[in-house]
């Protein structure tokens, strides 16, 4: 065997050529067409100097080059660092740095974005995807490549890094999950055996590729011969129409997406959508009623799952099994197992919660990444033993179902995005008339969070806010960016100084500030 | 092209190129995802601070602001009258 993922795309498509192999935007590739595709993008790199456990960062959308590019990736055993795309050029050099990237692939706007502030630090080739950029490769070479798969004289066993995903970064020290062939290969394992995925489904990924959860969902169907139909951007509509049309089978939608989706469901000329055999909702909790209310629009098997990017999936409830334990988000995977850890501080010994006590919730599982790319310390920290610390909270039955009671860790989730509250401190900090700051989150309707900020005025100094939004939109990602900003005399603290940023939307509230 | 469209599709198409026929005037960026709810924040921003003008709450839940024409002609007009 040479590539455990290449290696079975490549058989599937030897033995069904003809058969669609990716969807997205309006666009339609067999088999053939897509090994050929990711024969040429092989080649490119190849021919470009790529070798063996290289890095290469691409701001990725969703297209079907960008799924062609992981798999090219698995069969050369280099390592793809996805970005998004609306990173402030501060971050992106600072991703790159803590991901040991040595090439890039990006569009033309982001070089001259990047330009515009120093550059980027590239010691390999950079490719632009769209038009040409003064110092890189048209990504249009690629149709001068052969489509044959190329021949390689290393063996790529697996182990090597496939993808690093970048779960903070603006500042200080990102934490790149670093993920594996092999780890891409067992998770997805476990979801086709979990969910009863076969060669006829048509899997629908919603999310950006920049992800854990989308690069599951188009490399899951690739690897056994089935369909991946890929939405580029989302809306309830976009979806909708997609849904409609290319009539997936399976999906893991974001809980903020499927709370949308059921709003324009609702609308009386929406589509009947009949084609789902199975939906799964992830990343955050559904509220009971919008999971109703979607059971009965969507008629079909309905499941929640509790995970990580670190730990992939750690539980799965399906609730027209599960009458009983609506409120669960399941039993764990035969893969993982799951302990509820008592704070510390109350216990050095005994550890372990009793059921329907609520503690942080702790994962042993075979589906864990390789650690924090360069980053053990960190990722020693991030352990409790063999179990990996999540951050959220919750409690077992006694049964064994997990139920998820909230974040230990600070962090906003906006529509399925993981935003690190300190790395917006840190930016927004720098600002001269700033005494103290601080990002927390903030109910929002339909997105479920979204980023607010606290701002302390500096004495005899005033902020101006439209100055500050223009700051961040210059400094912050798009997902970084605050919805809300509240000008307060102090930040919520405990006796040790220690900043309560959970505390921050209470005393809002309770003192009635309004926003800016 | 002018500086009002230049700026403007700089932002839509970070992320994916608009289709070659696109019918600039009435084109809905919004509707057709190439700026959502987190990007708009930033756009706004963005917008305001390179022409030098402000959005009022109407203006930024008009029909005229979800196309790139309708868009472009708000900015057209907001920075005529300042000058």
């Amino acid at each position: 065997m040479r590539s455990l993922l290449a290696d079975l795309f490549y058989r599937n498509a030897g033995a069904a050529p003809d058969k669609e192999a990716v969807w997205c935007d309006g666009r339609s590739v067999t088999y053939r067409e897509m090994a050929e595709l990711v024969s040429r993008y092989s080649n490119l790199l190849l021919s470009l100097g790529a070798a063996y456990g290289d890095h290469i960062a691409i701001p990725m959308n969703n297209s079907i080059e960008s799924v062609a590019l992981f798999f090219s990736a698995a069969d050369l055993g280099v390592c793809v660092v996805p970005l998004n795309p609306s990173l402030p050029p501060e971050a992106v050099r600072t991703a790159m740095k803590a991901g040991d990237v040595k090439h890039i692939i990006a569009r033309r706007a982001f070089f001259a974005e990047c330009e515009k502030s120093g550059g980027l630090d590239i010691t390999g080739f950079a490719i632009s995807l769209d038009r040409d950029y003064p110092g890189t490769i048209p990504f249009e070479k690629i149709y001068e490549m052969s489509a044959e798969r190329p021949d390689i004289d290393y063996d790529v066993n697996g182990s090597e890094s496939l993808i690093l995903t970048m779960t903070s970064g603006s500042t200080g020290t990102p934490k790149p999950i670093d993920i594996s062939q092999k780890n891409k290969y067992d998770r997805s394992m476990a979801h086709i055996r979990v969910y009863g995925i076969t060669v006829d489904d048509r899997i629908l990924a919603a999310t950006p590729l920049y992800h854990s959860l989308a690069e599951r969902l188009v490399i899951l169907p690739l690897i056994i011969g089935a369909t991946s139909v890929l939405l580029p951007r989302f809306t309830p509509a976009l979806w909708l129409k997609c849904v409609e049309e290319q009539k997936p089978t399976f999906t893991i939608a974001v809980s903020a997406q499927l709370a949308q989706i059921l709003e324009t469901l609702k609308q009386p000329d929406a589509p009947a959508i009949t084609s789902f055999r199975s939906i799964v909702s992830s990343s955050a909790l559904l509220e009971a009623s919008v999971k109703y209310e979607l059971i009965d629009l969507l008629k079909c098997e309905f499941h929640e799952m509790y995970g990580a990017s670190e730990v992939s999936t750690v539980t799965d409830i399906c609730f027209q099994d599960s009458r009983d334990k609506q409120s669960s988000v399941g039993k764990p995977f035969d893969e993982a197992q799951v302990r509820i850890l008592r704070d510390e501080s109350e216990s050095d010994f005994d550890t372990d919660c009793a059921p329907y006590e609520v503690g942080e919730i702790a994962v042993k599982t075979a589906l864990q990444c390789k650690g924090y790319y360069k980053q053990e310390a960190m990722m020693k920290a991030a352990m409790f033993g063999d179990y990996f610390r999540t951050g959220d909270l919750g409690y077992l039955d006694e049964d064994g179902y997990l139920y998820f009671s909230g974040r230990k860790k600070e962090l906003i989730i906006t529509g399925a995005v993981n935003v690190y509250p300190h790395d917006i401190d840190v930016v927004i900090g720098r600002l001269p008339e700033i005494e103290e700051c601080a990002a927390f989150s903030y109910p929002d309707e339909r997105l479920g969070e979204v980023v607010a900020l606290a701002v302390v005025e500096k004495e005899e100094q005033e902020i101006n806010v439209r100055a500050l939004r223009t700051y961040c939109a210059r400094n912050l990602a798009d997902f970084q960016q605050p919805h809300l900003i509240f000008k307060l005399d102090r930040l919520p603290k405990n006796t040790m100084g220690k900043l309560q940023r959970m505390a921050i939307l209470d005393y809002i509230r309770t003192s009635g500030i309004k926003e800016c | 092209m002018d500086e009002i469209r230049d700026t403007i599709l700089e932002f839509i198409e970070r992320e994916y190129k608009l289709p070659d026929d696109v019918d600039y005037d009435n084109f809905d960026y919004i509707a057709n995802g190439y700026v959502d709810s987190m990007g708009l924040v930033q756009f706004v921003a963005i917008l305001e601070d390179d022409f030098d003008i402000e959005f009022s709450k109407e203006e930024l839940f008009s029909g005229e602001f979800r196309t790139i024409g309708g868009l472009e002609r708000l900015i057209r007009e907001k920075t005529e009258n300042r000058e």
